[in-house]
């Protein structure tokens, strides 16, 4: 749900969006990149739009810089439900805190302090799975017996798994105290306090990256240990707790050799809770998220064909596109891919010939529409769309911010609504664009958009290809500014646009700042911003291969992910 | 019943519904009343979003017919204040998303404060805002003896018929902030959760338990939570300065844990005996749950509040039917709506002024049932309204535009506490939000001013006597 506010905040900028010209023309003017501006020495040259565009080549990122800061990181809901199951056999959720729609936050640790209700909850979540877990795992959990040895083995076993680190002594007599509380009951009670007593505690609920000095690096910056970065592997790559064989390694402290870790990365990379999880992820990023809080106009003569079961295929489609382009797939074919995941329906209703049966299997459209990937997909067209009428607006921000990394458009001025409000509304989109083209309070931030959401005018609300209307030819040219060198100038039709944003880096840095923010769970902003050697080199190996495996490699793998800077 | 149940049963359809009739009856003339002979007084601040239809809620100047949109309120004419001429207490300018902004400016009369980060829509809009200070429902707690109700557990009630949060932020949903600084200022977050609300109301939990397995109880719980507490000190003194504040809010719900592990349920001696909650029908198919329990849900809550008001457990709460980032698509209700979009969507649509304005008026319609029945129900010498001040607002004045000027607040009741009901009220040219709150604050003997000085004009006089 949390793209509701996204759809809500760019709805304004629909009617609105645009700045004031000054705003927008200090920025385009201040911020702007694709000049081949290298920025090898890891200092930030400030501005707010990325370092994309120009081929940039990097030295050596040496000096040690820490890919994010020292945290604690809240679990989120998805988080502890995966962990819970995995360590203590009881399946919970999938809500467990009130709050139901944190998914595009979940990857920021700095976002939404907990609230007395959250506590609440927490507290409701782990008396009910406790219940469970010993209801059906307690000769499991106690095989040994119900001495206080055994007790004391409980914790040192399960009980630091949840935590992701060893328990002091006094921890565990803490622990074995709780456990005699419930034991004036029942051992059973005695397990069940000990498991709600470690589901509320902050070790479980936090994640730690906090670290120990860096042996000989800057002031300020720490290395996170062994069982810190074991989670860091675990909750990045799988979203949960680590497993059997990661934690082992954190545990005799194997894991901080970087032969051991490499080989986790491959290990965990190839697996499929993983290729879910980064799937999950990258959905914010294109689209699919957005998606499935589309809904359309079905009454007659709009898009009755938008069926709950269509929209259904549609999310699963463009689903197992991402996942297959993140396992298999480069930067290239982001945009140039004429591969989609189609069943016999769906197929249908695109008019793609030659599918058959109810399962998703990939297909190589012929048809030339279909050959740009993920500006090709039926569900992204869909989720960039209005429930009566098309959006060139929010695919022109979806293309300018997920792909082109254009610099921060300011938010849309006071006056903006009222401007829109006086537009003809039975206007087109395209004339709308005209409007705001036309307009100064609109153009000096649409200008920079709005074009690239007016090149793909041929694919209707639900992103089917119409190469005419009532009216002849539908019109898909427009022209790009403020962009770069690399993009600028009339373009007709998405395949132009994507042509030109394979060439050079642009469009490999663009998408390795964007999925950088979720592994990473940082700001957006944060991320756009951050020039360091450490980011600019795992951009420099992306770019090599284009392949999105490599970008993780290279991430996870990058010296600067494992430090912090402590503040 | 906790979290998980009542999502499992929101998936069964089973949301219950109902309480406002089955369990007023079944209530004894309210403890306090019945005492002293005196009814205490009441606060209940009611939002709806999205803005209205302006001419089709106010009356023309100096009439007192109603306009379509609030026609519903015409059994309640003797009890209602339209109160007209007033903007909201902020600066349309301020770069924040309009609607958050707007709610926080409503209830604390002073501009919003900025919490970290933004959404990845990287929109400067996006960015999570909370209230600076406490709102007026919370200042007024806090500052009136009269409103607290002695040795009560619930100082206030906060609840939504709206389940998504808006990326469980407080920016968009809360209403209520108590304004103990803090990483979140004390933003206490509405429950969505009915059936739970009503539990942890009226339910005792400890009910046919001996003394003894109370006290065990308790003390199993206490261990639990000295562990947890044991554990939150240690890490809290590990991490540093950025991050203390997260585990500050964490320990202040600690706390809050530790203080209900005092026997629940409703003051011994006082005879409130809800009845339990009655199933909601299943809705009509095609209809999600989501949307078609959002009304039915609003009554609960509604309800709640009213049955905990009656059993004088509590004397404030505040209500928000749903955010200004609503989702909800009314026309799977009222088929009038005949729009795909949900109610934010709505607002924002030029060409849909006619589903904005029935799905402004349905809200209308439920808060107007819904005192209605407060109304039927008699207290001292009057009904339980006239002990209960209703102030029923909107967070904008005209959605699309998210106009701050003349916003379409209602009052309703509180004849005991001095309100001068039944009129058509025109404020003072340029009168904020803010000289409503002074004039309430006024009523209670407090200072007549209330938020952001910027924001107020000045006295409003005529609403109360």
């Amino acid at each position: 749900m949390g793209l509701r506010i996204a759809a809500c905040i760019g709805w304004l900028s629909v009617a609105a969006a645009p700045l004031l010209m000054g705003a927008c023309s200090s920025d385009v003017t201040g911020g702007n990149h694709a000049t081949g501006a290298s920025n090898s020495g890891g200092t930030s040259s400030g501005g707010g739009s990325a370092s994309v565009g120009g081929s940039v080549s990097t030295e050596a990122c040496t000096d040690g810089v820490a890919l994010a800061k020292a945290r604690i990181w809240r679990l989120s809901d998805a988080q502890y439900v995966n962990a819970v199951r995995q360590l203590f056999g009881v399946t919970a959720g999938p809500h467990i805190t009130q709050v139901e729609d944190v998914a595009e936050f979940t990857n920021l640790s700095e976002l939404s302090p907990v609230s007395n209700n959250t506590i609440a909850s927490y507290q409701v979540a782990a008396k009910d799975i406790a219940r469970q877990a010993v209801a059906s795992h307690f000769d499991t959990f106690m095989a040994c017996g119900t001495s206080d040895s055994c007790v004391q083995q409980f914790v040192r076993n399960r009980v630091a798994r949840a935590f992701g680190r060893r328990l002091d002594d006094t921890e565990v007599a803490g622990y074995v105290d709780v456990y005699h509380a419930g034991l004036t009951e029942s051992p059973q009670m005695g397990v069940r306090l000990m498991i709600e007593a470690t589901l509320q505690s902050p070790s479980f609920l936090y994640r730690t990256e906090l670290g120990t000095p860096t042996p000989g690096g800057p002031k300020g910056q720490v290395s996170m240990t062994p069982h810190e970065i074991a989670a860091l592997l675990a909750f990045s790559l799988t979203n949960s707790v680590p497993d059997e064989a990661l934690w082992q390694k954190a545990d005799t402290g194997a894991i901080a050799d970087p032969v051991v870790y490499g080989q986790e990365v491959d290990r965990l990379l190839a697996l499929p809770e993983t290729k879910a999880n980064l799937t999950q992820l990258a959905g914010y990023w294109l689209g699919i998220e957005k998606l499935k809080l589309t809904e359309k106009d079905t009454s007659p003569g709009k898009f009755p064909e938008f069926t709950p079961a269509l929209k259904a295929d549609m999310t699963l489609s463009t689903q197992l596109f991402v996942q297959d382009l993140l396992t298999t797939g480069t930067v290239t074919d982001l945009v140039t891919s004429s591969k989609m995941f189609l069943n016999e329906s769906m197929a249908t209703a695109f008019g793609i010939p030659g599918v058959t049966g109810t399962e998703m299997k990939p297909v190589q459209v012929a048809a030339a529409e279909r050959h740009n990937g993920i500006l090709s997909q039926p569900g992204v067209l869909a989720a960039y769309s209005r429930p009566t009428r098309g959006d060139p607006i929010h695919r022109g921000l979806f293309a300018f911010y997920g792909l082109a990394c254009g610099g921060q458009v300011p938010a849309p001025p006071a006056t903006a609504l009222a401007v829109a409000a006086t537009f003809p509304p039975d206007s087109t989109e395209r004339e709308l664009a005209g409007l705001r083209a036309a307009n100064p309070v609109c153009l000096a931030c649409h200008a920079r958009f709005d074009p690239l959401g007016l090149i793909t005018e041929r694919f209707d609300p639900i992103g089917r290809y119409h190469e005419t209307d009532a009216n002849g030819p539908v019109d898909q040219s427009s022209a790009i500014i403020t962009l770069g060198p690399d993009l600028d100038g009339p373009v007709n039709g998405v395949a132009e646009f994507t042509a030109k944003l394979v060439q050079g880096r642009r469009l490999s840095d663009c998408a390795a700042q964007n999925l950088a923010v979720f592994t990473l769970g940082r700001d957006t902003v944060d991320v756009r911003a951050d020039t360091s050697c450490a980011l600019q080199s795992v951009k420099d190996a992306f770019a090599k291969t284009g392949k999105f495996q490599d970008f993780y490699k290279a991430l996870i793998t990058n010296p600067g992910f494992l430090k912090r800077d402590v503040q | 019943m906790n979290r998980t149940i009542f999502a499992k049963s929101v998936a069964r359809r089973t949301v219950l519904a109902g309480v406002g009739a089955g369990v007023a009856g079944m209530l004894l003339r309210p403890l306090q009343a019945a005492e002293t002979g005196v009814a205490p007084k009441r606060l209940l601040f009611v939002h709806r979003p999205c803005g209205s239809v302006l001419e089709k809620f106010f009356p023309a100047a100096g009439s007192f017919t109603l306009a379509p949109i609030i026609k519903s309120f015409e059994p309640l004419k003797s009890d209602l204040v339209i109160v007209n001429g007033v903007n909201c207490s902020r600066d349309p300018n301020w770069e924040s998303d309009k609607h958050a902004a707007a709610l926080i400016a409503m209830m604390s009369g002073k501009k919003f404060q900025f919490i970290g980060a933004t959404n990845s829509s990287t929109d400067p809009n996006a960015k999570n805002i909370i209230s600076q200070s406490a709102t007026i429902d919370q200042y007024l707690l806090q500052k009136v003896p009269a409103l607290q109700v002695p040795g009560g557990r619930i100082p206030s009630i906060q609840s939504t018929a709206y389940g998504p949060s808006s990326l469980g932020l407080p920016s968009f949903s809360v209403m209520s902030y108590s304004g103990v600084p803090g990483p979140l200022n004390g933003a206490m977050f509405p429950t969505y959760d009915a059936p739970g609300l009503f539990n942890s109301l009226f339910v005792d939990e400890n009910a046919g338990l001996t003394p003894a397995q109370i006290a065990a109880k308790t003390a199993m719980n206490k261990s639990v939570l000295d562990r947890v507490t044991a554990d939150l000190n240690r890490l809290s003194a590990l991490v540093p300065a950025s991050q203390k504040p997260k585990l500050d809010a964490h320990l202040a719900g600690i706390q809050a844990l530790e203080k209900s592990l005092q026997p629940t349920g409703p003051t011994p001696g006082n005879q409130c005996k809800p009845a339990a909650l009655a199933p909601l029908a299943d809705p009509a198919s095609g209809v999600t749950p989501d949307e078609a329990h959002h009304l039915a849900i609003a009554q609960n809550q509604l309800a709640i509040i009213q049955t905990a008001f009656q059993c004088d457990l509590t004397r404030v709460a505040t209500f928000t039917f749903a955010h200004g980032n609503s989702g909800l698509r009314f026309n799977k209700i009222d088929p009038t709506v005949d729009k795909g979009d949900g109610h934010h969507g709505v607002s924002h649509d030029t060409s849909a002024a006619a589903a904005q304005e029935r799905i402004d008026t349905i809200y209308c319609e439920q808060m107007s049932a819904f005192l209605q029945k407060m109304k039927a129900i008699p207290e001292g010498t009057g009904t339980m309204l006239d002990n209960t001040l209703v102030v029923f607002f909107n967070e904008c004045a005209v959605g699309n535009t998210h106009s701050i000027e003349n916003m379409p607040v209602l009052m309703i009741g509180g004849k005991g506490m001095g309100v001068k009901t039944g009129q058509h009220f025109q404020a003072p040219a340029g009168s904020y939000m803010n000289d409503i709150w002074g004039a309430v604050c006024g009523s209670f003997g407090l200072e007549p001013k209330f938020g952001d000085a910027a924001f107020a004009k000045g006295t409003v006089n005529g609403l109360f006597a």
